[in-house]
């Protein structure tokens, strides 16, 4: 069967713990695509650099999407640019994702009012995290890796802090009320 | 650093009137600070952990070699009649041997995939792996088992068979080296006696298996890729070759064991320095580890044959070549290292004279054997270790080759002067014995 | 915009994203390689579609715009300060390099007096600026030609020269810092000292450089002798920076219109005859030799006390334009400055060194071998961010 990475399971699927070994080890040894786009892309590099080294958590760069898992869009997107961002996050293997880095992937950056600049590349791949910044420092990048990597290994998000809805709860649902007999 | 939730979200489980259970612990993995401390080497957690996975690889072959031919071979077995196998018992040694062996040689390459991250990682100055596992140890178990789980495609027009079969001839031509390498006196899976007629012509198939990968993803690049990657493995196997039959002229005997044996006194790259060296160059193409490694490369503008694989197919290729990694330095040990043979063992042989104890047949002289062998496994396993740290250091220091450099360089320096180390050895040998 | 919308726009609108001049000729022994968008090497987005006939390049085409970001049509919408963070994006591994141009400009419309220490930190920075960004093109040159290690030696070194512009400016990469008159903010009191200890630092490590790179046989055997630009090539192209200077020009604007704290200070112009990627590779290691001897004249002739930015506001008036330039990292960084009165600049347009730099390329790589097309591409030290605005 397919294990995809990002996809919310239905809750009637036992899950053995093959599963959560799987995206343990998936989420252990996570390969970024090198595709940097900007100014993003030197703080990318400097992130898997000396100082901030990624591959302390197993980040390995590969030079082809056929290899990579995890795509990091370091930089301003433009439309011109987007077509081959889409080609090459479609030519990756499953499962993939896409760190989204800065303000300009997330959103458009400084250059959101330009003509040729696509809003946000989100409006051309599924982003799993956002880093804000311009450029971010590269412990926020650590952080957002490492926040994939939390992501990856608990696709439900259950124990990332931040990520759950703290209200899943009713206020107004009481028990026995509204035929509800429990939350 | 910081949560990524503000303090006001979250409330501590006390606070909330409706959420009766208790969240998990937290699992989120925070870094720490303080990062990279060059004053504080922490030197006997770094002895330790090599010493661990050294440890490691040598339990796995020396536990292959003593269980598996002494289970076949005790008294009272359907497979061997007085120390000689039946057919149907050679047949399931053969198997099952080799099912350790492959164990052995993928231990191996796993275990040196790490140690090149790390080794690099200490070259440049930081960390390599260290969260998963104690130093990063399962990091590479971790790449495994994502290679394993990643979707499985096929380029649209990709020939399907052979698109399968390349990685599979890549790697069966790598671990093939195995069977002849002598790791102890008694301790060779295949004593045949062309022992190195069979390690080039294992060495050979990888090269087709590459030719045959550029070739089956119907991809221009990568067929050109694929071509050029040929060319070279098969232009350096030619000083390969030479060097390694000059050693087989200087001992006399083409079989390994015979080989290892005959650097009792002096090792083989002390009159057959200049094979030596270029079977060491010659090598570092055969792996395609920088400065050869333009077949990979793919910030050079082909792409490199192994561009389109993905997933396990793409794990064959790597694992392969951290495979011969380890057997390559483990030929280059075993032809002008000495082999198993500890150094200056004309003064004192504890080898020989751990192994001579007790008489010939009794359960004492059994296991001195075992610890002769062990013994010899100890320093075998140090000088490939030691080979392939010098393969590892300058695959981090020098850039690569241009194509035609590199051609120039096998062709022009390599083969005469693998055919210079030739005819030292004939004249040598003549001289000498 | 919705999702769906901007998708099915990138996807199948085929003006996006096509070369303008539409289908590729190709002749029937030439076969066409597409040097793409994405790279292993850390080039940015460049394409470049090569014509090989067998060894040989034929054709060469660069195709930019992967990065167009609109620079110059926003900056008509903003207000003279707003525009300095724009400038930053340009050449992004040089950061501060990019504002002085144009505040150079704006400082002389308006008559704004710089300060002598002022114009002594600007030009400190200026030369760290220098040496991140040759620290950059050295790791990156390097990495395109296999050897993976000095890549994070540079960039650890580049983590201590941004650790002093992050004390003092405030942001690592691209701070903003400069401003009208001068500097925003003081500097950190630290910050003479810390240029000295880093140009100690750096000129111990050095050597090692240069025993990695150009004293490295391998280097040498994949630069020498691979892609000549001559002079007057160079000059009909407007080549300017390093690659001018390697090919035998000693043109440096440092010198030919100083600027900032320039005409107080004493540095050579390198200029090396040959030409080749092995000569650019030279000069680049020299200049940093250059850029500490420039940085330590700074730490000692700077004023030590005084304002570190100049009072007078920005009042241009109508139909004042200027053109200033300077010598970046990568040669000639200019900005045209038209102004009609308002408060933000009418027509701001920026003349990059790496967009001319860029059009050589056919020149150089026709009729090289197509093997030494990363070796030659890393030597002319492009910068996307600064190539497409």
């Amino acid at each position: 069967m397919a294990l995809l990475g990002n996809e919310r399971r239905p809750e009637n699927i036992v899950l053995g713990t093959l599963d959560d070994l799987i995206n343990l080890a998936r989420s252990r040894s996570m390969w970024p695509l090198t595709f940097g786009i900007a100014c993003c892309a030197i703080e990318m590099m400097n992130s898997s650099a000396t100082r901030y080294d990624a591959d302390r958590f197993g980040f390995f760069y590969r030079n082809t999407p056929r290899q990579a898992d995890v795509m990091i869009v370091s930089g301003t997107v433009n439309k011109k640019l987007g077509k081959r961002l889409r080609v090459l996050y479609d030519q990756m293997a499953e499962p993939r994702w896409v760190i989204s880095m800065g303000a300009c992937a997330n959103q458009g950056g400084p250059f959101r009012q330009g003509y040729s600049v696509v809003e946000g590349v989100d409006k051309i791949v599924p982003v799993d995290v956002y880093v804000p910044g311009c450029p971010p420092r590269p412990e926020a990048l650590l952080q957002a890796l490492l926040l994939l990597r939390d992501k990856v290994a608990d696709p439900d998000m259950r124990y990332i802090p931040g990520t759950q809805m703290e209200a899943d709860f009713d206020v107004l649902a009481e028990p026995g009320k509204d035929g509800r007999e429990h939350l | 650093m910081s949560n990524i939730s503000s303090k006001n979200s979250i409330k501590a489980p006390s606070d909330r009137p409706f959420l009766n259970r208790a969240l998990p612990k937290d699992r989120h993995f925070r870094p720490k600070l303080g990062g990279y401390n060059p004053n504080k080497p922490n030197l006997l957690a770094k002895i330790l952990s090599y010493g661990a996975l050294f440890l490691l690889m040598f339990s796995m072959i020396a536990a292959m070699f003593s269980t598996v031919p002494w289970l076949f071979r005790m008294e009272g077995s359907p497979l061997a009649v007085h120390g000689q196998f039946t057919v149907a018992g050679s047949i399931i040694y053969a198997i099952t041997a080799s099912v350790f062996a492959f164990l052995a040689v993928a231990v191996a390459a796993l275990i040196l995939i790490l140690l090149l991250r790390k080794y690099l990682a200490v070259v440049q100055n930081r960390y390599g792996p260290v969260h998963n596992g104690p130093g990063g140890a399962f990091q590479t178990i971790a790449d495994a088992f994502k290679l394993v789980s990643k979707e499985d495609f096929m380029p649209g027009d990709a020939d399907p068979w052979v698109f399968t079969l390349a990685p599979v001839m890549v790697f069966v031509s790598a671990f093939l080296l195995m069977a002849v390498i002598p790791f102890g006196p008694d301790w060779v899976l295949a004593d045949i006696n062309v022992g190195l007629l069979f390690i080039i012509a294992a060495g050979t198939l990888g090269a087709y298996g590459v030719l045959v990968a550029g070739w089956s993803v119907n991809n221009k690049f990568s067929l050109l890729g694929g071509l050029r990657a040929t060319a070279q493995l098969v232009s350096y196997e030619i000083p390969l070759a030479i060097s390694l039959l000059s050693v087989g002229i200087w001992v006399g005997s083409l079989n390994l064991a015979d080989i290892v044996e005959a650097q009792r006194n002096w090792w083989c790259f002390i009159p057959l320095f200049i094979s030596a060296v270029v079977y060491l160059i010659a090598s570092l193409a055969e792996i395609k580890m920088t400065p050869f490694d333009l077949p990979e490369a793919e910030s050079e503008l082909i792409a490199g044959f192994h561009t389109e694989y993905s997933g396990m197919r793409f794990g064959f290729f790597f694992v392969a070549e951290f495979a011969e990694l380890f057997l390559l330095p483990a030929i280059a040990v075993v032809l002008f290292f000495g082999g198993y043979q500890q150094p200056l063992a004309f003064l004192v042989d504890f080898g020989a004279i751990i192994g001579s104890i007790g008489a010939e047949g009794s359960v004492l002289h059994q296991f001195s054997r075992l610890l002769a062998n062990s013994y010899g496994l100890f320093w075998f396993l140090a000088k490939t270790a030691i080979v392939s740290w010098l393969i590892m250091w300058i695959r981090a220091t020098l850039p690569r080759f241009r194509d035609d450099q590199l051609m120039e360089l096998c062709w022009k320096v390599l083969i005469p002067l693998s055919i210079f180390g030739l005819f030292i050895a004939i004249i040598l040998r003549l001289v000498f014995k | 915009m919705s999702d769906s919308t901007v998708l099915d726009t990138v996807l199948t609108n085929p003006a996006v994203g096509s070369s303008p001049t539409g289908l590729v000729q190709s002749r029937s022994d030439e076969m066409i390689v597409n040097l793409g968008p994405q790279h292993p090497a850390t080039h940015g987005v460049l394409q470049i579609v090569l014509g090989i006939d067998g060894e040989r390049v034929t054709s060469a085409t660069p195709h930019i715009g992967f990065l167009h970001r609109n620079h110059e049509k926003i900056e008509e919408a903003r207000t003279y300060e707003q525009v300095i963070p724009y400038l930053d994006r340009m050449d992004y591994v040089s950061g501060l390099q990019n504002e002085l141009p144009y505040i150079l400009a704006i400082e002389e419309l308006s008559g704004i007096e710089v300060p002598e220490r002022a114009k002594y930190i600007r030009t400190a920075l200026f030369e760290l600026n220098r040496v991140i960004s040759h620290l950059v093109w050295l790791g990156t040159y390097l990495l395109d030609l296999g050897a993976i290690t000095p890549f994070l030696y540079a960039f650890r070194d580049r983590e201590l020269a941004l650790d002093i512009i992050e004390k003092t400016a405030g942001a690592r990469l691209l701070p903003n810092y400069y401003t009208f008159g001068g500097v925003r903010r003081d500097i950190h009191p630290l910050f003479w000292q810390n240029l000295g200890e880093f140009c100690d630092y750096f000129e111990t490590v050095i050597p090692e450089y240069a025993a990695l790179t150009i004293d490295a046989p391998i280097f040498q055997a994949r630069t020498i002798d691979v892609g000549f630009l001559n002079a007057a090539t160079a000059i009909n192209h407007g080549i300017t920076g390093p690659n001018l200077r390697a090919a035998g020009v000693a043109h440096d604007l440092r010198k030919d219109q100083p600027y900032d704290a320039y005409p107080e200070l004493d540095f050579d112009v390198i200029t090396l005859e040959r030409g080749d990627a092995y000569a650019r590779s030279k000069v680049r290691f020299e200049e940093f030799y250059q850029s500490l001897s420039l940085i330590r004249q700074c730490i000692e002739k700077a004023p030590r006390s005084g304002a570190f930015k100049g009072k007078g506001r920005v009042k241009i008036e109508e139909y004042q334009q200027r053109y200033k330039a300077v010598e970046a990292s990568r040669g000639q960084l200019g900005v045209f400055v038209a102004s009609d009165g308002g408060t933000g600049p009418y027509r701001s347009k920026h003349r990059s060194p790496s967009f001319t730099n860029l059009q050589v390329i056919p020149d150089l790589f026709i009729g090289q071998k197509f093997a030494d097309v990363i070796a030659i591409l890393g030597s002319i030290d492009i910068v996307l961010g600064e190539v497409d605005r």
